[in-house]
């Protein structure tokens, strides 16, 4: 069973990310289990969407102790509390323009940053970070096709449909880019 | 296994599961009224019902207690009516939901748990509905989004065809807002299993018969003698439908559930969304060797007595995990349970956890540190507040 | 299992439990005045027909009105509506428009040209009417309608009196007066205009020919002003004034009028000079707050900027080529204990200067008594009547203006009506039938208000200011179909029942029955006497009434 957290802002769109990885995974096939804080969430208190996933039902229905991918849209929120449920082994992509060194001092984690405003800006996006912020998690997660999650992102999109899925192939494409080596 | 093998498959929260429940079962009436965290039924439902999807007589009264004044009315005219709230609204609603049993209206509810104020919150914890224990109200409580909306369905077959109001319960937070894959049934199936709700007495002002005179002193104590026997035909009732339920869908549902239970030495009894994490738990122990099962409590009200002394005999240490406090008495079930098993020849030990309270996380690790610390331990009367 | 034995439900009744034993006291179903019923000049049935229209049965409400009234047309413009200053609603709110809605109906009945039913039964008997203003035509009609023979004898060219003569287009348009009392002619009322009953002995001999005779010449001549020389070119009575520039003449007076007097003709006169252009100032001698003028009358004049001099007198008229300066002092005015008396002390040095062109008394007007003094005697400037408008002389009757100080249009209305009955009944005496006894008013404790909301009153607008002095076009404009409606819903129907089932749906004992055509019925046998019927009555049309063992 792989256990997944996305952590944001209230307001940023991380609660959404959750439901629409939840749902690009139940596409494929996959048993599923979202949900993400409530009651006292609102504009830019930190939230939390949690995400099991697996290929039999999930029973478990409690808190996510141990990530096995963490999907951070603010650094601002790299503090203990939340680094507290990742392992070493745990892929932990995090919205920055600053590069992984720059995370060194929080302890013995793998840091994938991801400049999500530029690829959001570049792609007509604006401020609006979460499809560009899926597409590099996308990247980072196994056995996720992202031609899925791009006709999640088609289907679900209130607005900007076109530009939401080119801003997450474009973090995809950049994500899987760099894994190979290449230079962007 | 693949998801994609089964049709009509959703993903759904637990509360949108209960919606689709309420539109497959096709009430005359649903009366509500919003609160946290049961609001997203009502919106899915007056979202249904505002494409057409859905007809029924929607209200949207101006409070819990006017909603369920409401669910009584219609009722007792003969109509099948479904309901939803949680925590601050069911207490509200407490004294009509005496009213509703002795005037044996069958209707159907769905009670989100939620933690009662003060302090106020939003949290799992089963306190507001178990606290309605005395209402005659029957009570189920699930585990899931998928057993939540077979819940309601088949509740609607139990609550009319006994006389008597059905709960569904499901935990906030951890079945209410959580989406998991839900499997839709077909509506023409529904339909067959529910047929239309036509009540022996029904309020019609072309029949000249009335409805809620007082009575005088034994007149009162023979309808309170009608609503015993009814009440004590809902556990056959619970396991024929769930039977029947499990022909249509392969899913059975019974009065209780017990998961790996043969030959244990101890059996976990608990109710609602932690048998979840119960289960995984006690696969965890019995791959190590530990032999642990689960008794999930499904039907809270009429407590199923017999069939829990039946399920416990010969086990030697129960140990009770309980999602709510009763302040001055400790654990629900914890206390109902030793009532149950008292006097057997064979019976447990039984432990009495305080586990969850407010909708504190327990995880199938911590399962397994109490069944660790209490396989051995002498239990003690009161239940024990736990981390 | 909810079987059908259960004892929750049951069949039987409790018709066996004779409640009505128990009983103290009963409910009385029984409509009772309303309080602007009993302040109505005509006595009209106000309750009643404001429910008509609530029921948008328009031509119901117009025939209940025409009951008591023939002008509601007119009246709902002109007349002084103490049924508002009576009514009970003002003690939630605001009073009902009454006024307004009466106009509302009157306006419909011309526009759908309704006309008065004929008379159900002609009968021999003739009536002879002096004078064709509003008692005249009201006693015409009141009588015509039960079918004797009635001639009305006018001295002017046109019937209608102070209607066509006294008040002006923009308060009552000629129109409007032309259509309610055509609509009294077309009953088959003979009229003689231009005929003046100049003598005892004319008054005599017309008193031979007609089975009765009814004097209702009003008050045509002008009070004079002490000192004040009316021969100048430079003074004109209001009467003539008003006579004139109704007819569609001009005014001759120059720039600059005084109009002396606070009555309704005092700022009919101002109003009516301000339309042609003049300058008016409008002296009195009673105070501001204690002018005789209805109070949107002089705050319609303030906005026409009329200006006022409240509380002084003028003492001296210097004519000069210039035009005139008036001497003018202030005065202490003291209202009196009734209607009209008070008296005034001039305030030493208090004396000022007006410059004006031309003065307009308009202090009120007199009977003319002396020509027929020896047939009809009276003093204090009105024919003696006794209480059913009998003069001395059998077979005489007199109302309105020449037989009381009353002075406003319905309340002649009113009396003509009462002096009509007692023609009938002194003329055939067979047909009299006696009124019935009056009951006492419901008042504002009996309404149970829970079953009405606050809700403002809604007003007729009036024209702007600008507008107004442009023309002589209707001042206040009508309430649409749908503010009516809404107005009249306003009405508490105090008194009187609206079949509203309360009584029928509270009754704890089932012991009220609906009656067929309406109405309710109490089962003597279930009433207990309980009282939730009157309690939830939202109009006090049910009493409680001790109920003794007979």
């Amino acid at each position: 069973m792989r256990e997944i957290l996305i952590l944001g802002r209230g307001g940023q769109g991380a609660q959404t990310a959750g439901n629409l990885l939840a749902r690009a995974f139940f596409e494929q096939g996959s048993f599923v289990q979202t949900f993400a804080t409530y009651g006292g969430a609102r504009r830019g208190t930190p939230v939390t969407a949690s995400l099991r996933v697996d290929d039999q039902p999930i029973r478990q229905r409690s808190n996510i102790e141990h990530a096995s991918a963490m999907l951070c849209f603010d650094e601002s929120l790299l503090e203990p509390g939340f680094l507290g449920f990742a392992r070493p082994d745990t892929v932990i992509v995090v919205n920055t323009h600053k590069p992984a060194s720059a995370f060194a001092g929080l302890g013995d984690y793998q840091f994938f940053p991801i400049d999500g405003r530029s690829i959001a800006q570049r792609n007509d996006m604006g401020k609006v970070v979460n499809s560009a912020l899926l597409g590099a998690f996308a990247a980072k997660l196994d056995q996720l096709d992202i031609d899925i999650v791009c006709n999640v992102i088609q289907d679900t999109a209130p607005a900007k449909k076109d530009q939401n899925v080119a801003a997450c192939r474009d973090a995809y494409a950049m994500v899987r880019n760099q894994d190979a080596g290449g230079q962007q | 296994m693949n998801l994609m093998n089964r049709k009509n498959m959703q993903l759904l929260s637990g509360n949108h599961a209960v919606s689709w429940a309420a539109r497959l079962c096709r009430p005359d009436v649903a009366p509500l009224y919003p609160i946290t965290p049961q609001t997203p039924i009502l919106e899915k439902i007056t979202e249904f019902h505002a494409e057409g999807l859905m007809k029924t007589e929607l209200l949207t009264p101006e409070s819990e207690h006017s909603a369920m004044a409401a669910c009584i009315s219609a009722s007792l005219t003969g109509a099948r009516v479904f309901t939803a709230t949680s925590s601050q609204g069911l207490l509200l609603q407490h004294e009509l939901l005496h009213y509703a049993t002795g005037a044996r209206a069958a209707i159907v509810m769905c009670n989100v748990n939620r933690t009662p104020a003060s302090p106020w919150g939003f949290w799992p914890d089963q306190l507001d509905s178990l606290s309605q224990r005395d209402t005659g109200w029957v009570q189920f409580y699930s585990e899931s989004p998928q057993e939540s909306l077979d819940s309601v369905i088949m509740a609607f077959a139990i609550a009319e065809s006994v006389g008597v109001p059905t709960m569904v319960c499901h935990d906030a937070f951890y079945v209410s807002h959580s989406m998991e894959p839900v499997e839709i049934p077909d509506q023409a199936m529904v339909d067959d299993f529910l047929p239309k709700f036509d009540p022996a007495r029904k309020l019609d002002t072309a029949v000249g018969a009335s409805f809620g005179a007082p009575l005088d002193q034994n007149t009162w104590r023979r309808s309170r003698m009608d609503l015993a026997e009814s009440l004590a035909a809902v556990t056959d009732e619970t396991i024929r439908v769930g039977e029947a339920w499990g022909k249509l869908t392969g899913r059975s549902y019974g009065p209780l559930e017990r998961y790996r239970c043969d030959d244990a030495e101890m059996v976990i009894v608990t109710m609602g969304s932690m048998c979840g994490t119960v289960r995984d738990a006690v696969d965890t122990m019995r791959e190590n060797g530990k032999r642990v099962g689960l008794l999930k409590v499904r039907q809270f009200r009429p407590l199923p007595a017999s069939m829990l002394r039946d399920a416990l005999a010969g086990v030697p240490v129960v140990m009770v995990l309980d999602r709510n406090y009763s302040p001055g008495t400790g654990g629900i079930l914890h206390q109902e349970l030793k009532a149950v098993l008292s006097g057997m020849a064979d019976g447990p030990k039984v432990h009495g956890l305080l586990a969850g309270i407010g909708g504190a996380n327990v995880s199938s690790e911590t399962i397994d540190r109490w069944v660790r610390d209490y396989q051995n331990a002498e239990p003690k009367p009161e239940s024990q507040w736990v981390e | 299992m909810n079987k059908p034995q259960s004892p929750l439900w049951t069949n039987s009744t409790s018709e066996a439990r004779k409640t009505g034993t128990w009983r103290s006291a009963l409910p009385d179903y029984q409509n009772i005045p309303s309080p602007c019923l009993g302040a109505c000049p005509v006595d009209g049935e106000i309750a009643t027909w404001l429910r008509q229209v609530t029921q948008i049965d328009h031509y119901g409400a117009w025939l209940t009105l025409m009951e008591n009234n023939p002008f509601p047309a007119i009246a709902g413009r002109i007349c002084h509506h103490p049924c508002q200053t009576a009514c009970n609603r003002v003690q939630l709110d605001e009073t009902v428009g009454i006024c307004s809605l009466e106009r509302f109906v009157g306006d419909k009945a011309i526009t759908e040209g309704w006309s008065i039913p004929k008379p159900e039964v002609e009968r021999t008997e003739s009536i002879a009417i002096i004078g064709g203003g509003p008692a005249g035509l009201s006693a015409a009609y009141q009588l015509r309608r039960r079918g004797y023979q009635v001639t009305i004898y006018e001295s002017r060219e046109q019937l209608g009196g102070l209607l066509r003569y006294g008040i002006p287009a923009y308060r009552l348009d000629n129109s409007i007066v032309d259509a309610e009392v055509g609509r009294i002619t077309d009953l088959g009322v003979k009229v003689h205009l231009g005929v003046e009953i100049m003598n005892s002995a004319a008054l005599a001999k017309l008193k031979e020919d007609y089975s009765a005779v009814f004097l209702a010449t009003g008050a045509s001549r002008p009070k004079a002003l002490p000192g004040l020389d009316y021969s100048q070119p430079y003074v004109q009575d209001s009467a003539d004034f008003l006579a004139i520039t109704n007819g569609g003449k001009t005014c001759e007076l120059g720039e600059n009028l005084l109009v002396i007097g606070g009555g309704s003709a005092a700022m009919d006169v101002a109003r009516t000079a301000r339309r042609l252009g003049r300058h008016v100032t409008v002296l009195t001698l009673e105070s501001d707050e204690n002018l005789p003028a209805q109070r949107t009358e002089v705050d319609e004049a303030r906005e026409e900027n009329v200006e006022f001099i409240c509380g002084a007198m003028l003492k001296d008229v210097n004519s000069t080529k210039d035009g005139l300066i008036l001497t003018c002092a202030r005065v202490d005015f003291q209202p009196g204990a009734a209607k009209g008396q008070f008296t005034t002390t001039q305030i030493e040095g208090s004396e000022f200067e007006l410059r004006v062109d031309a003065i307009i008394p308009a202090i009120g007007q007199d009977a003319d008594l002396a020509r027929w003094q020896d047939v009809v005697p009276g003093d204090k400037g009105l024919i003696d009547t006794d209480q059913s408008w009998r003069t001395q002389t059998e077979g005489i009757f007199a109302a309105g203006d020449v037989a009381s100080m009353a002075r406003f249009v319905t309340e002649a209305v009113g009396q003509a009506k009462h002096a009509a009955v007692a023609i009938a009944r002194y003329v055939s005496p067979d047909e009299a039938k006696d009124p019935p006894p009056l009951l006492a008013e419901a008042k504002f404790n009996v309404i149970n208000t829970a079953y009405h909301s606050p809700d403002a009153r809604h007003n007729q607008e009036n024209l702007k200011v600008e507008v107004r002095l442009q023309s002589f076009d209707e001042v206040q404009i009508a309430l649409s179909a749908e503010q009516a409606i809404a107005e009249a819903g306003r009405c508490f129907s105090c008194g009187t029942c609206i079949d509203c089932d309360n009584c029928y749906l509270y009754c704890p004992d089932m012991a009220i029955s609906k009656l067929e055509g309406g109405g309710y019925v109490v089962n003597l046998d279930f009433c207990k006497g309980c009282g939730l019927c009157v309690a939830e009555c939202p109009t006090g049309s049910i009493h409680m009434q001790e109920d003794l063992p007979s």
